[in-house]
């Protein structure tokens, strides 16, 4: 077979003879490779795309693997060129036309590019300009959107499904009581969206309904509302005599704040202390205070309240050298005899007394446990009265139970026919004198040696030893001796609020001198400057804790109850 | 730099001059909003905020009051020491509440702003150097005639070998990523299609082929030239992106922001 492969350049040109190429074999590979007998480097041509061989007096067209041939629009893998019959192969249309005398060859396809480059280079250059164009957002949009979001949430949710409005419970007694307890989550907990901080841990029971506190909208919190609880809180000082302290005219609020963490934050700089107390007799002229105005720099000494009235519990304050000091505590007592180690024992015990012999922290930690003879003193003081038989033992109480026990031992002895001779000031009687009466028996024995016994317990051996005693008034029975009412108070320095259990990293004689104390309370308390060994004024000092007033003074006064605002309250609630 | 950053000193003393107050002021329990201090911070924090957002709106108008370089100036300052401020107006103290709300938005609003400012400074001569002394018109047009020269190079190889170089004049690096635009991290072309063109195109000779390093070379060359001035032009886009997209960030949430800050303040006075 001969072929005639006539090349027209495009559709409509002539033809170039020049570009005629006859082959002839009898199969034709077209493709862009080198050994095909028609290499055609065009984009769209496979590598070896097609073979075109003879079939009788057609031309059949048949594609490699991997390549389509499109015979009009339909894509084919054989086409059948008869005489004027065309084939698309890649960008080329092969078409079958008759052969004629001058082509020399049993058949004659003329070859023609089916288009322009299929790569536009300038419409790819421009193309290429917006290639990496970056879509920017819709910014109205995302700003539509996130101010909707933050709106609704934000405003629409807590104000329709937070705990807004004022409970309408809250205008009687009762119903505060139970609205302040119920608690107003709301959806989302939304009341916690304007939370503006953590409400401290007591106020948390009824923390999550705001209208708890906050009565009326765009109204500060009023102090009747912290009053319907707080109904004992005190004033400063009594108001008629501090009318500049009278916490009627103030606000709760100007010195607590709530919403501030887990404590109820409470103003403690002591400027608005000193305000007044630097030089209070200007504004509260019948004051015994003494001027103050911070603690390491101008704080007077401590005066120590001491027992005025055993029985009535009045106290007195003192100067702490004041060395005429009064206290009628009734008890006579030293600390420098009981804390010589070897000397003083407890029965069994191998070691002598120390502090912790007889003082034992109360619950709470602030003070001491009261020292009762029975636990802390019976021990070593038996009260026994008579050498002979030391196993009968005084009660420690009321007179008339010693009374009675005296009477019960020496009703005993007379049964026994135990004789006690009164005593004599003299061994020898005179030549001449009368013979002492005869030691008395019976009944009579037993009231004189009870009396006898009554006065020498009370007045010297047994209760004299730790008690105050009043002899009997002239004229009395002598069994009348009384012992005078004790009153130890557990704090001698109450205006202050002094913690034991915050100093225990001090030992005991650290700050009290008991080991050199000879008796009075006054010589045992520590004077300010013990104090300020630890501790400085606001400001601080090097090594020294910073304290501020209330660091050890309470501002409330319970004796002075805030009465105005109680009646407030009160009125409130009666509505 | 506007008048010598004048602006810039204002801000400064501000700034200087809250925390000061801050260091020397003692609030009752902790430092927050609420004290006279707090609200003084507040008062000047909510000025602040509204006469910064009031520029977006005076920025798009001719004429007023000062040149709009001063104003733009006193925008960028005072937007720093706008955070200064609120940031002690907060006393640290955050919570799931409107109140952050505010203060976040706040933040991302002024570090967006300070991302643009950053952007204006340095982009303009990033593009020039970038772009050394082209056009974009003109590296596209670069860009087509070294496609078209790839492709014509490629017919001499198997099918398979004019694929991957067909695909590769059709890689520029995907789409824009988050690490590209705003960290700045290039594409690796030599990862994508067009390594993977010349990885068989190295194969051809010596290797799987039989093709003469005087056809591979050429381009081998192309595609390399055609991948630099992809990496360029992307570069330039992104310079482009970051010069506009922190503004999507800065507009929207000025607004939301200034409806949290009406919510803050409507709150906290409610519940007073």
């Amino acid at each position: 077979m001969s072929t005639l492969l006539r090349f027209i350049p495009r559709v409509g040109a002539s033809i170039d003879p020049r570009q005629d190429r006859l082959v002839a074999e009898p199969e034709i590979t077209v493709g862009r490779a080198p050994d095909c007998s028609l290499q055609l480097k065009r984009d769209g041509l496979r590598y070896h795309h097609a073979v075109l061989r003879e079939d009788r007096a057609d031309i059949v067209v048949e594609a490699l693997p991997g390549a389509t041939l499109k015979k009009g629009t339909a894509e084919v893998a054989r086409a059948r060129l008869s005489i004027g019959d065309s084939v698309r192969i890649g960008p080329f249309i092969f078409t079958a036309v008759a052969p004629d005398e001058t082509s020399g060859a049993d058949h004659v396809v003329t070859i023609t590019a089916a288009e322009e480059s299929a790569f536009d280079e300038v419409a790819q250059a421009k193309s290429y300009m917006g290639r990496f164009e970056v879509s920017l957002p819709n910014i109205r949009l995302f700003a539509f959107v996130t101010s909707v979001l933050v709106f609704v949430l934000f405003f629409i949710v807590p104000l329709i499904f937070g705990p807004l409005k004022p409970g309408d419970s809250w205008t009687t007694k009762v119903g505060r009581a139970e609205a302040s307890l119920e608690v107003h989550t709301g959806l989302f907990h939304s009341a916690r969206l304007w939370n503006v901080g953590e409400i401290s841990g007591a106020h948390k029971a009824f923390g999550t309904n705001c209208a708890s506190c906050h009565e009326s909208p765009f109204v500060p919190v009023r102090s009747s509302s912290c009053l319907s609880c707080h109904q004992s809180i005190g004033q400063h000082a009594d108001p008629r005599l501090a009318p500049s302290a009278d916490l009627n005219n103030e606000r709760c609020e100007s010195c607590h704040h709530e919403h501030k963490g887990t404590t109820l934050a409470t103003k403690d700089d002591q400027s608005d202390c000193v305000g007044c107390h630097s030089a209070l007799k200007s504004v509260m002229p019948a004051t015994k205070l003494r001027d103050v105005s911070d603690f390491g720099s101008d704080h007077p000494e401590f005066s120590p309240s001491l027992v005025q009235d055993a029985s009535a519990h009045t106290m007195a304050r003192f100067p702490l050298d004041d060395k005429n000091a009064v206290d009628n505590s009734h008890l006579k007592f030293t600390h420098m005899t009981h804390l010589k180690l070897d000397k003083v024992k407890k029965a069994g015990a191998e070691k002598g007394s120390t502090c912790a012999t007889c003082h034992e922290e109360a619950p709470g930690g602030m003070v001491f446990k009261p020292v009762r003879y029975d636990k802390n003193c019976a021990d070593c003081h038996q009260l026994q009265f008579e050498p002979k038989h030391p196993e009968w033992r005084l009660p420690h109480g009321h007179p008339e139970d010693v009374a009675n026990r005296l009477r019960g031992y020496y009703s005993e002895a007379a049964l026994r026919n135990e004789i006690f001779p009164a005593p004599r000031s003299d061994i020898f009687v005179k030549p001449g004198a009368d013979l002492p009466p005869p030691p008395p028996t019976g009944a009579e024995m037993v009231s004189a040696q009870t009396a006898n016994a009554m006065m020498s317990s009370i007045a010297r051996s047994a209760c004299g030893e730790c008690h105050v005693t009043a002899p009997p008034e002239p004229g009395a029975d002598p069994s009348e001796w009384k012992v005078l009412p004790v009153y130890v108070p557990d704090r001698f320095l109450p205006k202050a609020q002094f913690r034991h259990d915050k100093h225990t990293t001090m030992t005991c004689q650290g700050c009290h001198a008991a080991e050199t104390s000879d008796g009075g309370v006054a010589a045992l308390l520590p004077g300010i400057e013990t104090c300020k060994g630890c501790h400085a004024g606001e400001s601080g000092a090097a090594q020294r804790i910073a304290s501020r007033c209330v660091s050890c003074h309470v501002f409330h006064n319970p004796d002075h109850p805030i009465a105005g605002l109680r009646a407030a309250a009160a009125t409130e609630s009666a509505k | 730099m506007w008048k010598d950053a004048y602006y810039g000193k204002v801000a400064l003393i501000l700034s200087v001059a809250a925390i000061f107050f801050y260091l020397i002021d003692h609030p009752s329990g902790v430092p927050n909003g609420g004290s006279w201090l707090g609200y003084t911070y507040g008062t000047v924090g909510f000025g602040l905020i509204g006469w910064l957002a009031w520029f977006g709106i005076r920025r798009r108008r001719y004429g007023g009051q000062g040149p709009l370089e001063g104003w733009m100036s006193a925008h960028v300052y005072l937007g720093i020491a706008l955070i200064v401020v609120a940031t002690l107006h907060t006393g640290f103290r955050f919570h799931w509440n409107v109140h952050t709300l505010a203060y976040v938005l706040m933040a991302i609003v002024i570090v967006s702003g300070i991302f643009g400012a950053y952007t204006f400074l340095r982009y303009p001569a990033m593009m020039t150097a970038n772009r050394a002394g082209s056009t974009l018109k003109t590296m596209s047009a670069e860009l087509a005639g070294l496609d078209q020269s790839c492709r014509d190079l490629a017919l001499t190889f198997d099918d398979e070998t004019a694929a991957l170089v067909v695909a590769a004049t059709q890689d520029f690096g995907g789409r824009f990523t988050f690490r590209e635009i705003f960290l700045g991290r290039s594409v690796n072309l030599v990862e994508g299609a067009t390594g993977g063109a010349i990885a068989r195109l190295r194969d051809q000779v010596g290797g799987v082929g039989n093709a003469q390093p005087a056809e591979v070379l050429p381009l081998v060359q192309n595609l390399t030239k055609r991948a630099t001035v992809v990496v360029k032009m992307r570069r330039d886009w992104r310079y482009r992106a970051q010069m506009l997209l922190w503004r999507a960030i800065h507009v929207p949430l000025t607004i939301a922001l200034v409806l949290a800050l009406t919510i803050h303040v409507f709150a906290v006075f409610y519940y007073r």
